[in-house]
């Protein structure tokens, strides 16, 4: 599904991909781990190429990406669904609009827009924040927009930049459920890039660990699932003291 | 109720608030039509953004600072010719928008890059990785998330051709700055001038009041 040909990337004399291959089987949760500087948002912008690498290529879907015209890449952009850290949404647009805006851009008739748009907010729960602003949202809200807003468009692919990690735990069991639950329904391929080996093996069967820039070791893993979490002050408490017994 | 001096100039006083109106429109006209795509070619155009170019963004940078390095006296007499060209006399009204459309143009232009280059790096991408096009990238996220500091950046920018608009006498452009020197300062009619200068301020406050609240009402963030 995802075929990466010894890419290589280098921003100025500082190397941050060092020649690297990985092949992403079709429908499978792919996890990508490592140290801070490893260089795993790196390989994860390759997948859409956000980052061209200075040499080797990217195969998504069975389209080569690295050779691709402006308009070709653009296109198949389309089909590779991506979610942010910080959630990268347009802050003077509704909760509607940042989701709508993706149907746009995919060509998809205005006159889908609202049933399209409700539906993908209801599946992430937020059916009753469509006017809301982002600012008006928490952070566990504002990721489940960005994962509406990248599943609107019905990707083939969902790239996962460290998703979870500005969420407190118990919004991280909430988004890592979601993101569950998309595989489950539309066995999707997720690609998930994160630091928190606990994220890792709750979701992903399979998983690359980088270093330096260079994979140091790939694994099949069975995931734990997701601990579900009620997100209530009394969950923080009962956390709290099962540390200290 | 309305001072005499104010009622004996009525016709000279309405004559020269239209004239500072026409020079002030059309320099707000020029900074919208041609400072805003100029503004976004240079944020384009800058390391690292959609559509980098080197040697496109210099070109332009250069050219927006040496206009706006000009002492704006100067730059009238140095537009004269061009001026001439352009509308056939260097004199009146018509003449002085010339000069004030070439600074209105690159002082809003300066200020529309900076507000663009305020917009998060991350929307640029998040628009990039959903595919969109670079018109597409400016239109549908850049240009939204700026509205708020561009209307704010336009409110700055007219008070300043405001004050530009006052030194238009040299040229015979008239307005409200050149009546109150002319009638006011060199007749020694310092009331007139006063009165003059209170018109002023409250045309800036007004304009400044309805920007602040035009960029708040839009503003989300």
């Amino acid at each position: 599904m995802i075929v990466l040909e010894n890419v290589h990337k280098a921003f100025g004399k500082e190397v941050a991909i060092h020649d690297v291959s990985l092949h992403i089987p079709e429908g499978a949760i792919y996890g990508i781990m490592g140290p801070s500087g490893a260089g795993k948002s790196t390989i994860l912008r390759m997948m859409n190429l956000l980052e061209k690498p200075d040499s080797g290529h990217v195969i998504v879907g069975g389209r080569q990406l690295t050779t691709a015209t402006t308009l070709q890449l653009n296109a198949a952009r389309k089909s590779i669904g991506m979610i942010f850290q910080h959630f990268h949404l347009v802050a003077n647009k509704t909760v509607y609009d940042n989701i709508a805006v993706a149907l746009s851009l995919a060509d998809v008739p205005k006159k889908e827009h609202a049933t399209r748009v409700a539906e993908v907010l209801a599946y992430v729960g937020l059916e009753a924040h469509a006017k809301k602003y982002p600012a008006m949202l928490s952070g566990g809200q504002k990721q489940r927009v960005a994962i509406a807003r990248a599943l609107v468009t019905k990707p083939r692919v969902l790239l996962c930049d460290e998703p979870t990690s500005a969420l407190d735990s118990n919004t991280t069991s909430g988004i890592l459920q979601v993101l569950a639950q998309i595989h489950r329904d539309f066995g999707m391929t997720i690609v998930l890039v994160s630091h928190e080996v606990a994220v890792i093996k709750s979701m992903c069967t399979h998983v690359a660990i980088l270093e330096q820039g260079a994979i140091y070791k790939t694994l099949d893993i069975t995931p734990t699932g997701i601990t579900a979490s009620d997100n209530t002050a009394e969950s923080f408490v009962r956390a709290l003291q099962e540390d200290h017994v | 109720m309305i001072p005499d001096v104010l009622v004996q100039y009525d016709t000279e006083i309405i004559q020269a608030i239209g004239e500072t109106f026409i020079m002030v429109g059309a320099s707000v006209v020029a900074a919208i039509v041609v400072g805003l795509p100029l503004g976004t070619l240079l944020y384009m155009t800058h390391p690292q953004k959609p559509m980098e170019n080197k040697l496109l963004y210099q070109f332009c940078n250069t050219l927006v600072n040496i206009i706006r390095s000009f002492p704006f006296l100067l730059l009238v007499v140095f537009c004269i010719p061009l001026t001439r060209l352009i509308v056939g006399t260097a004199i009146g009204t018509t003449a002085a928008i010339v000069p004030l459309a070439i600074i209105a143009i690159a002082h809003y232009a300066r200020l529309v890059e900076q507000s663009l280059l305020d917009v998060p790096k991350g929307v640029v991408e998040a628009a990039q990785a959903m595919g969109a096009s670079r018109w597409q990238i400016m239109t549908k996220f850049v240009f939204v998330d700026a509205r708020s500091s561009l209307i704010l950046s336009l409110t700055t920018s007219i008070v300043s051709f405001i004050s530009y608009s006052t030194i238009m006498g040299v040229v015979g452009g008239g307005g409200i700055g050149d009546f109150a020197i002319r009638y006011g300062y060199q007749q020694f009619k310092t009331d007139l001038m006063m009165y003059m200068i209170l018109i002023m301020i409250i045309l800036v406050q007004c304009i400044q009041l309805a920007g602040t609240f035009l960029a708040r009402t839009l503003d989300k963030r």
